[in-house]
């Protein structure tokens, strides 16, 4: 699923794991978010969409996932 | 914390006692000592349980969110399915060739095969997720 969390966090000025702290998972996890390689569970999108201040649909884009 | 300290002492006396009762049941001779003896010897391993089970136990509203547990879950299902091919293949062989195998080389086999195969494919998935 295709995502805008690395840009948003190189706009908030985080490094990676300064945002894996924010959401409480690890770097990598991070790392595969960013690079599209792993969809976060519905309880991790909404802190991710908690902590970028911005509605999940605003960050995940559907398109290009598995149908 | 510490409600949870409480609860991994708790869960080791336990399993500490229970050790030591089983031991002083079965025991034909001085079931005193023996239900003291196994309970010293279990005391370490019921505690590290207790800790395992209430203190080192991840927050639950985090379980599952990470990228590792993913990777984990797929490898550990794809070593399932390699250990039922291999025990296929070699049980055919096996067969075949009229072998008689210890249960024990059989057995140490089959972990060999879920530990490579597990390792490689959560290797796998992590150099897929992380690389380029």
């Amino acid at each position: 699923m295709r995502n805008s969390v690395r840009a948003r966090r190189l706009a908030a000025g985080w490094s990676q794991a300064r945002l894996a702290e924010l959401l409480g998972v690890t770097r990598l996890t991070v790392i595969s978010i960013e690079k599209e390689r792993f969809d976060p569970s519905l309880p991790l999108a909404f802190r991710i969409s908690s902590v970028f201040d911005a509605p999940i649909e605003e960050i995940f884009d559907p398109e290009g996932a598995a149908p | 914390m510490l409600a949870r300290w409480s609860w991994a002492v708790l869960i080791g006396l336990g399993i500490t006692g229970a050790v030591a009762l089983l031991a002083w049941t079965l025991s034909p001779e001085h079931p005193g000592t023996s239900a003291v003896v196994f309970a010293a010897t279990a005391l370490p391993f019921g505690v590290l349980v207790g800790w395992v089970v209430a203190v080192a136990r991840p927050p639950a509203s985090t379980t599952g969110d990470s990228a590792e547990s993913a990777w984990l879950g797929t490898a550990l299902s794809g070593a399932a399915t390699d250990v039922v091919v291999a025990a296929g293949l070699a049980l055919a062989v096996v067969s075949v060739a009229g072998l008689d195998l210890p249960a024990q080389l059989v057995l140490l086999g089959v972990l060999l095969v879920v530990l490579a195969s597990a390792t490689t494919r959560y290797a796998l998935a992590r150099a897929r997720a992380v690389g380029a």
